[in-house]
């Protein structure tokens, strides 16, 4: 992984720590790297995915809860890990092992509402993706991931706790976070997945989220599914407007039900993966 | 072609394209495959010999696997047999080590090419990254989907995970009356009523396991109406990607109500709205199917049938005949209680399947307080009509073990209820049942005896009337009469398988055979014995045969079939019989009297005796009824002696001849010859006898000596035995001059089944 730093040596000093991570994770979660592995190699069946979650008993018990979960409907027909790999795909199966791998789902080494605001990423991101032409899986695997970066972060470094708590709205974290760091913390989710062999169109999309302005769809449904997170998480949240976000396929005033699905969806997804 | 000074165009262009293939970005090889080795490298570009860190120098005449692995371990030498076009995935193995994984399209180089060996072919192989490219393919042929489904009238769904919908089109959303973005994800689950999400999410969970998925399920609309859908889901699975669906969602209400509606209608009965014949079998057999011990229920049949309903029917017309029925099927649904079946059977026939009665005093208290609620007075259309109904009951047993049997027996009550006078009900007991169940058995029988001809013919002697203290009587004539010896029961008298036949349309076969068996013997009489043979055969017709078109023209090829012809016949009709259709009867005697036969009239004095049928019909004899013969020396010999005087009187008027019929004492025969009868036949003479003994009797040469026998007797057979009797014609009887003439009863008569089939029956002739 290559990693700049435009500040400080402390700075690049975190960054150091964090590549690290990244090349140490795998090893301290096998079964999940494999997973990753396998989810992206086409000769991969759901078959053959679903074996290889089988050899970590906390990804497959959260694999058919997820699978099972009124989010995609089957409502407790799911009863086998393959049948599970075929319902949520293949791309929410990596997102999920990957979510293992960071310890994404570990409240106590993650910052406040960490999980909670990744969850309300991924199933409001799912949901915006019909529309603008991107598939749902993809667009939810990849909101899961968003945030990845910040759990990173918190983890290499004690400061950040403090950086995330000054900053009332997540502009105001992305621009401290490139004061501090050189990069935001979407920049290192995106770094995280190339390092890990995600497909380049998904690390691609997440760089295009740290960026921002014209977007390919994925990005634009993460980047409407961050919005939507927040505004459901922080009231003081800026918002920003859905249309220019989502290139006028979702309006304004159609936001506000569909806050209250993604909640509803996400705060049973949040039990169920707990 | 060639070109001056710089050979042909084909040079020239492959000369520039190689040129440009050298130059371009996109890694390119050229690779030749032979049978003699593995693929390998003859031509490669700067960009190729670049992702592969070696020199082109370097690269020809390398194994293309060793550059390019294979990603699926398939080996190109497997890939590039077929001349065409193939691409695969590989790994693209740099000279420091690493690999990038791309994928490897090559195409062949049409035909042989010079200074080639013959199995060599060159292959022109190009390498792309290959993730971006198919997942732009995968999504250009989405978009196509997506753009074909939206203007589809038929209302269609796409799933790219679990049961999230990813589409929805137009038709489907106006099907559920929601824009088509609120139906995506899982929203549009919500409009599936809750009783048949179950059956749907199943057919998703098939769809996604890879099979096609049927099922109907009923979707709330967005303005709360419900409709029917028959929702067809196929699997749409992407390689790596979460499992889909495509369905499409047909509206299938109207269609499912016209079926609800053709199933009503084949059930129930469309005047009352009661189950009809089916529906009642099916309830029936559904009570019957369990053990009759593990019954649970009394359960009880009612068959109803309104009394003189035709006679509303046909007196106040079909109208009111309708409006009767309704009031009644009102009123029979109103009297039964609530889990009873009332069905109706048809015309003015309902069935009560009735449950928890206590047997047959239960069943009886029902019907008479069925019969009360159908008698009260109704207007029908402005008359006051007062129904009554019989009703036949059956209380299930064991015996019972289908539908036709118990409503069989329910009929057989019914009937008795009607012959004990209508407006009451009857129990089914078991000899009434029983008796019917013998006469079906027995209609059954009599079909098959027919279809096998195993019914007997014997024949009656008819001799000319003369000294009765003689002795002696020569025989004019045969009649022969049908006899049932059944295989199981024996001999089944004529007074019981006759009216059995009529009931049942069986007279026009038992005719046809009798005519059959008569001729065949009367052919065999002839060649046994020649001249001495009788010189005719009379056969007896119902007027049921009679009146069957073309029966002319089957007794003609009967009678010549057996090698006789039709003047050898004398048809026997019954008074009763042409006075029904006396048209018909005359149409096809006077064809059959034109070929030749001629016509007796049996029963004569017995019906309505009418001077005009005798005069229009083609008649030759009158036979005076053996009721007439019986009195004729009893206390009632005044009056039986005038009918018989005036009957052969009459005949003697019109030209005919006459037969006492049923002469059983010698007292009886001299006052049939002092009347002037010109024959008899009875007991007197001879019991009927079989073909052989007629044939014996003939033989003998002699005349029937007959037994003096005062005593009369209607029952006891005669003792008298025959005698060699010489046939003699019959005397042409007296009568004016210009009467027809008659034909001589020199001839065997053969009994039908309307008319003389036995000689002991008291009301037809010979029955």
């Amino acid at each position: 992984m290559q990693l700049t730093a435009d500040g400080s040596a402390a700075a690049a000093d975190v960054l150091g720590r964090i590549a690290t991570a990244l090349d140490d994770l795998p090893a301290q979660r096998p079964v999940a790297a494999r997973v990753i592995g396998a989810a992206d190699d086409l000769r991969s069946s759901a078959k053959t995915l679903g074996e290889v979650v089988s050899y970590d008993p906390a990804l497959t018990a959260k694999l058919m809860r997820l699978a099972n979960s009124a989010y995609f409907g089957l409502r407790g027909r799911v009863s086998s890990p393959s049948f599970a790999v075929t319902v949520v795909g293949f791309s929410t199966v990596r997102s999920l092992a990957v979510a293992a791998m960071a310890g994404l789902d570990d409240e106590s080494a993650l910052p406040e509402r960490f999980w909670e605001r990744s969850l309300l990423c991924a199933v409001a991101s799912g949901e915006l993706a019909p529309r603008l032409g991107v598939r749902a899986p993809d667009a939810f695997g990849l909101g899961l991931l968003a945030r990845l970066g910040q759990a990173l972060l918190h983890r290499c470094d004690d400061g950040y706790r403090e950086l995330v708590a000054s900053s009332p709205d997540r502009a105001d974290l992305l621009v401290a976070e490139s004061r501090a760091y050189g990069v935001t913390h979407v920049r290192l989710s995106a770094e995280a997945l190339a390092s890990w062999g995600f497909p380049a169109d998904m690390p691609e999309g997440l760089l295009q989220v740290a960026r921002g302005g014209v977007s390919v769809p994925l990005a634009a449904a993460v980047s409407a599914g961050i919005e939507i997170s927040e505004r459901i998480v922080n009231p003081e949240h800026r918002r920003a407007a859905v249309e220019r976000l989502t290139a006028g396929r979702w309006r304004e005033a159609e936001i506000e039900h569909l806050c209250s699905v993604v909640t509803a969806q996400s705060e049973e997804l949040s039990r169920l993966l707990a | 072609m060639r070109l001056e000074g710089v050979g042909s165009v084909d040079e020239v262009v492959a000369s520039a394209l190689v040129h440009l293939a050298s130059a371009v970005d996109l890694p390119l090889l050229v690779v030749a495959t032979s049978e003699r080795g593995a693929p390998a490298v003859r031509w490669a570009n700067g960009a190729a010999a670049t992702l592969l860190g070696r020199e082109v120098s370097q690269l020809v005449h390398t194994q293309l696997d060793g550059i390019l692995e294979p990603a699926d371990g398939i080996a190109a030498s497997d890939r590039l047999r077929r001349e065409r076009s193939v691409r695969w995935p590989v790994q693209a193995r740099h000279a420091d080590g690493s690999t990038q994984r791309v994928d490897a399209i090559a195409s062949p180089t049409p035909g042989a090419s010079r200074g080639l060996h013959p199995d060599e072919q060159w292959w022109a192989v190009r390498i792309e990254s290959p993730a971006p490219v198919g997942r732009e393919r995968t999504q250009r042929v989405e978009d196509r989907f997506a753009a074909l489904s939206t203007r589809s009238p038929a209302p269609t769904v796409v799933s790219d995970v679990g049961a999230r919908l990813a589409h929805v089109n137009d038709a489907f959303a106006r099907l559920l009356e929601a824009p088509a973005e609120e139906l995506c994800g899982t929203a549009w689950l919500e409009h599936v009523l809750p009783d048949d999400l179950a059956a749907l999410l199943d057919c998703v969970s098939t769809a996604l396991e890879g099979q096609h998925a049927e099922a109907d399920v009923r979707l709330r609309q967005r303005s709360g109406h419900i409709r029917w859908a028959h929702v067809t889901l196929a699997p749409a699975n992407s390689p790596g990607q979460a499992a889909g669906f495509v369905g499409t969602v047909e509206d299938v209400t109207e269609r499912l109500a016209q079926e609800h509606r053709l199933a009503y209608q084949a059930r129930h009965d469309l005047l009352t709205g009661l189950p009809n014949r089916a529906a009642l079998t099916e309830a029936l057999t559904a009570v019957l199917a369990p053990a009759p011990r593990r019954r649970e229920e009394q359960l009880a049949v009612l068959l109803l049938d309104l009394d003189d309903f035709k006679v509303v029917n046909d007196g106040l017309g079909h109208e009111c005949g309708d409006s009767l029925l309704i009031e009644v099927a009102h009123r029979l649904s109103a009297v039964v209680r609530g889990d009873d079946v009332v069905a109706r059977l048809g015309g003015d026939e309902f069935v009560l399947l009735c449950r928890g009665l206590d047997g047959p005093t239960g069943a009886s208290v029902a019907a008479q307080r069925i019969i009360d609620a159908v008698s009260i007075p109704v207007d029908v259309q402005g008359v006051r009509v007062r129904p009554s109904a019989s009703i036949g009951i059956v209380v299930l047993d064991a015996t019972h073990v289908t539908a036709e049997q118990v409503l069989r027996d329910a009929d057989i009550a019914m009937y008795s209820a009607k012959s004990a006078g209508k407006d009451r009900f009857a129990v089914a007991d078991a000899d009434a049942v029983a008796e019917a169940r013998r006469s079906l058995r027995l209609v059954a029988d009599l079909r098959q005896a027919l279809a096998q001809r195993t019914l007997d013919v014997v024949y009656q002697p008819v001799v000319l009337t003369g000294d009765p203290q003689a002795g002696e009587d020569q025989i004019v004539s045969l009649e022969a009469l049908c006899r049932w010896r059944h295989p199981e029961l024996g001999a089944i008298s004529p007074a019981v398988f006759v009216p059995l036949a009529e009931q049942n349309n069986l007279v026009p076969a038992l005719d046809a055979h009798v005519l059959h068996v008569a001729c065949r013997d009367l052919a065999a009489w002839r060649e046994r014995l020649g001249e001495r043979a009788p010189a005719t055969v009379a056969v007896n017709f119902s007027a049921v045969s009679l009146a069957v078109p073309g029966l002319a023209r089957r007794v003609q090829e009967t009678v010549e079939a057996a090698g006789l012809q039709v003047r050898d016949l004398c048809l026997e009709i019954t008074e009763t019989a042409v006075l029904t259709d006396t048209a018909a009867c005359k149409e096809a005697l006077e064809e059959l009297r034109r070929l030749g036969a001629s016509v007796a009239v049996d029963d004569f004095g017995t019906g309505y005796s009418s001077l005009t049928y005798l005069r229009e019909l083609p008649v030759d004899h009158l036979k005076v009824d053996r009721s007439f013969i019986k009195d004729l020396c009893s206390d009632s010999a005044r009056s039986a002696r005038a009918v018989t005087t005036a009957v052969v009187a009459l005949a003697r008027a019109l030209g005919l001849g006459t037969i006492a019929e049923g002469v059983e004492t010698t007292d009886q025969a001299a006052v049939v010859a002092e009347l002037g009868c010109d024959a008899a036949q009875g007991y007197l003479y001879s019991h009927p006898l079989v073909a052989s003994e007629i044939l014996e009797l003939l033989l003998r040469g002699g005349p029937l000596p007959h037994a003096a026998a005062p005593a009369p007797s209607s029952t006891a057979p005669s003792s008298a035995t025959p005698s060699p009797a010489a046939q003699a014609a019959l005397p042409r009887p007296a009568g004016p001059p210009d009467a027809r003439p008659a034909q001589h009863l020199t001839s065997i008569s053969a009994a039908g089944a309307g008319t003389p089939h036995t000689e002991v029956a008291p009301s037809a002739a010979h029955r």
